[in-house]
């Protein structure tokens, strides 16, 4: 057969490759001493208000045990990236993080098998965080076929108890991800409302998703995120199991304003929702 | 190759295996159902010890009461007792014991030492009788190769031994890597069996003992009908038309022992079917039938319930076993058929056929019956030897038509040995993180992990910070194990690998909370394990991240307030 030369080769060829592959395979990772290297640097020049990101993002637990201590829940759990004017990201494997597609680095080192990026960009200014703020909230439930009989939900520590469900700033899992915010499971047939006053105006900027996997691998009933502005109807936002962290927005005039979310579902076995919101400078 | 020294190199195949089996054992971390099977191994094998006992005495109808087997069988009965069986038997034979000071860390009461040989450790005593049949299994398969060249055999064993995942099964006390072992001596026992009386009982019995190991042993006979019926169907018709019994290697002798002799063997070896059969069998049945969905991550989704992915298992086949091994055996599978159309076979008539169909039903018992796929590659491993054979034809195509070249005699030493080169690479960088770990050329670990397939799953990988845990917990340290369960920590304990102070805070949110240290081992679904430890320890900062090359395995959190000044 003329082609059996070929085919032995080609045959000898793979396997040397793939024996090749595995040998060298090991051999391309990120040690301690490259991932502390790029730590200290990042150290050197961190400031406050900058945010630290790792990728591909499955490696962010070796990140974290080398910057872990500079990066508070509120960073790593964060809504998203906006607040951010400067971001370091550490990378391998020639991977880049969500956060800095499309931005240019402004500093780019190498530290042997980990990449090193500064990114900067403009950053949203924050001027009001509904979960840093979830203790000056009024948080009650009413049965939601009758809005007027308001049970208020009492303070228990950093919670609110309404009955035997606890609502508490939390890092929730939502899309398997983890996001700081209000953790506020669904009281059969209630509905429960956050009420905020003095709320300065801007862009109010929300987040709303559905904690916990084996919540939502159990049940399938939509949650409804009912948002007001000074008593007035503002959005509603239907969540499902499958939505993630689903963002709404709502612009608020100048001057303070009372601002109302409240959260019901219809069929509230295993649903366990979760909001942030920000109020961002137009 | 006479029949003796095809015997002694079956042998000796079989020790080689064995022996690398059991030094990598050494180093395996301990599943979350091997610590069922542990407690289970030891309940079961202390009835048949008790039973001789009883012999002895003279009393062995006490050892058969309605009360004495359930006591002794009840436990983890929704699978079939062979293996518990033996892991026990093993165990109980071999260990070091210092059993009656392990008090609480065994599911009996020891006020003595066992007599025992004291040759291995407990855990390698539990987990011998599947690395003997794993390392049987390959010696089989060696065998089957012979029937088209040595290296084909060669080979094959080896392709089969360092499948990566099928490697990590052959070192544990549970089921996936025997069911495979005696899923392929019965189809070898049924191919030896259609010319010999003696390997047709033989697959009788090995049936019955396939059957009481696990349920995939209910999905060989249709396999094995559909290779008699396509193979001797002229012969089957003829015998139908005349009102006679088949002739020849068409009688189904094998198989008439295998319907007759195994559900004999199988309810022989499961003590829990002799009161309450039917009941019994039923409540088997429906454990299996509507098995709960644990989650599985592929390709970037978790998935938890069905519908599953009928790409599944060609998938893992691809990510999982080496590149080498499937192109060959693709091409083994392509030139055997050319082979038959033409009649120009280079092996007996019919052992393609069996190969193939062995390769491919148990993969498609997965994606016909829509079964839950968080087992990985576990519930199909009995395809692997059988792909390794077809790439063993590939091979022996290769080489005879090469056999005119000058080149034809160092090929015929050198490229069986180069072609196992790269499964042997894959098991050594695998090990002992098999289940976090993919092929070459899919990127290895890190390649795995950017896919989004499966981290691991069987909380196996807590062995890897055992030594952190002993050299940093403090006395008494409460620990939050996650998906370790308290009798593979009980195993790690009793075999000196953990220190005996630990505690065990428990399940959920509650044991987060109480503890002082704990880990998360990662799985998609566990991401918010990770979450409340930085709610609960006010840190997102880990003490130890346990990588296979650059993936995180496992990572471990202690309480600032706790933990001490590094």
């Amino acid at each position: 057969m003329k082609t059996a030369p070929l085919l032995v080769a080609l045959v000898v060829l793979l396997a040397l490759l793939e024996s090749a592959l595995g040998l060298i395979g090991p051999r391309s990772v990120a040690t301690d001493a490259d991932w502390e290297a790029a730590a200290r640097l990042v150290r050197a020049d961190l400031k406050a208000g900058d945010l630290i990101v790792f990728a591909p993002a499955w490696v962010d637990q070796v990140g974290r045990q080398h910057l872990g201590d500079v990066m508070p829940v509120a960073m790593v759990a964060r809504a998203d990236a906006s607040a951010y004017g400067r971001i370091w990201e550490l990378s391998i494997r020639g991977a880049t993080a969500e956060e800095t597609r499309g931005l240019a680095p402004v500093q780019e080192m190498q530290l042997g098998h980990v990449t090193l990026r500064r990114f900067e960009q403009a950053a949203a200014s924050i001027r009001y965080d509904f979960t840093a703020h979830h203790a000056d909230a009024q948080v009650s439930t009413h049965p939601t076929a009758r809005p007027d009989e308001v049970h208020p939900c009492l303070v228990d520590g950093a919670a609110r108890r309404c009955g035997t469900t606890r609502i508490e700033p939390r890092v929730m899992e939502i899309d398997y991800r983890p996001r700081r915010g209000l953790l506020a499971p669904i009281v059969p047939g209630e509905t429960t409302a956050f009420i905020y006053e003095d709320v300065p105006g801007g862009t109010l900027v929300g987040y709303v998703g559905l904690h916990d996997y084996y919540a939502r691998k159990s049940a399938d009933g939509v949650v409804l995120l009912r948002a007001q502005v000074d008593g007035h109807s503002a959005v509603t936002v239907p969540v499902r199991n499958e939505d993630g962290w689903k963002r709404f927005e709502l612009p608020l005039g100048e001057g303070t304003h009372r601002v109302e979310i409240a959260l019901s579902s219809d069929r509230p076995a295993w649903r366990l929702p979760g909001f942030h919101a920000e109020v961002r400078a137009p | 190759m006479s029949a003796s020294l095809r015997r002694l190199s079956a042998l000796l195949v079989f020790a080689a295996a064995l022996a690398i089996l059991v030094v990598a054992s050494l180093r395996q971390g301990n599943v979350r159902d091997e610590g069922y099977y542990f407690d289970a191994a030891e309940q079961y094998s202390a009835w048949y010890v008790e039973l001789a006992d009883n012999v002895v005495h003279g009393r062995p109808g006490k050892s058969f009461s309605r009360a004495a087997i359930e006591h002794a069988f009840s436990y983890n009965h929704e699978h079939p007792a062979l293996m518990k069986t033996l892991f026990g038997l093993s165990w109980r034979a071999l260990h070091v014991c210092d059993c009656p000071r392990q008090v609480g860390r065994h599911p009996i009461h020891y006020r003595e030492r066992h007599h025992t040989l004291g040759l291995l450790d407990e855990e390698t005593a539990f987990r011998l009788p599947t690395m003997v049949l794993t390392a049987a299994m390959i010696a089989v398969v060696f065998l089957f190769g012979l029937s088209l060249s040595l290296g084909a055999g060669l080979a094959a064993a080896g392709m089969s031994l360092f499948s990566a995942r099928l490697f990590f099964d052959a070192q544990l006390a549970c089921f996936d890597a025997p069911i495979a072992a005696l899923w392929v001596m019965v189809v070898y026992a049924y191919w030896r069996g259609r010319e010999s009386r003696g390997w047709a009982r033989a697959a009788g019995l090995l049936f019955g003992l396939s059957l009481a190991t696990k349920h995939n042993a209910f999905f060989i006979p249709p396999v094995l009908v559909l290779h008699a019926l396509v193979v001797d169907w002229v012969e089957l018709k003829a015998a139908l038309r005349e009102r006679r019994l088949p002739s020849g290697v068409a009688y189904p002798r094998a198989l008439v022992w295998m319907a007759t002799l195994g559900p004999l063997v199988y309810f022989l070896c499961w003590p829990w079917m002799w009161f309450s059969t039917v009941a019994h069998f039923r409540e088997y049945v429906a454990f299996h039938v509507h098995h709960v969905y644990y989650n599985f991550e592929y390709l970037g989704r978790n998935y938890n319930k069905p519908p599953f992915p009928v790409s599944f298992v060609f998938v893992m086949t691809m990510v999982t076993v080496p590149t080498t091994t499937l192109v060959l055996a693709l091409g083994g599978a392509a030139r055997w058929i050319a082979d038959a159309r033409r009649k120009a076979l280079l092996a007996p008539r019919g052992l393609g056929l069996l190969i193939a169909l062995n390769a491919l039903c148990p993969m498609l018992v997965l994606t016909l019956t829509g079964a839950p796929i968080f087992g990985a590659t576990k519930h199909f491993h009995a395809a692997i030897p059988f792909i390794a054979l077809l790439a063993g034809y590939a091979l022996v195509a290769l080489l005879h038509a090469m056999s005119s070249s000058r080149l034809a005699r160092p090929l015929a030493l050198a490229l069986p040995a180069l072609v196992v080169l790269p499964s042997a690479i894959d098991a050594w960088r695998a090990h002992p993180y098999a289940l976090s770990h993919y092929v070459a050329f899919v990127g290895g670990p890190d390649g795995g992990a950017t896919l989004g397939m499966n981290r691991q799953f069987w909380g196996y990988a807590t062995r890897g910070l055992l030594p952190f845990i002993n050299a940093h917990a403090k006395p008494d340290a409460p620990i939050y194990w996650h998906d370790t369960n308290q009798a593979q920590i009980n195993l790690y304990v009793r075999t000196g690998k953990a220190r005996p102070d630990l505690r065990n805070t428990g399940l959920e949110e509650p044991g987060v909370k109480a503890s002082d240290m704990g880990f998360v081992i990662h799985e998609r679904h566990f991401a918010k394990y990770e979450y409340w430890f930085w709610d609960f320890y006010g840190t997102t900062r880990p003490s130890i991240v346990l990588t296979h090359e650059d993936v995180p395995i496992v990572t471990l959190y202690e309480r600032p307030s706790a933990a001490p000044a590094r």
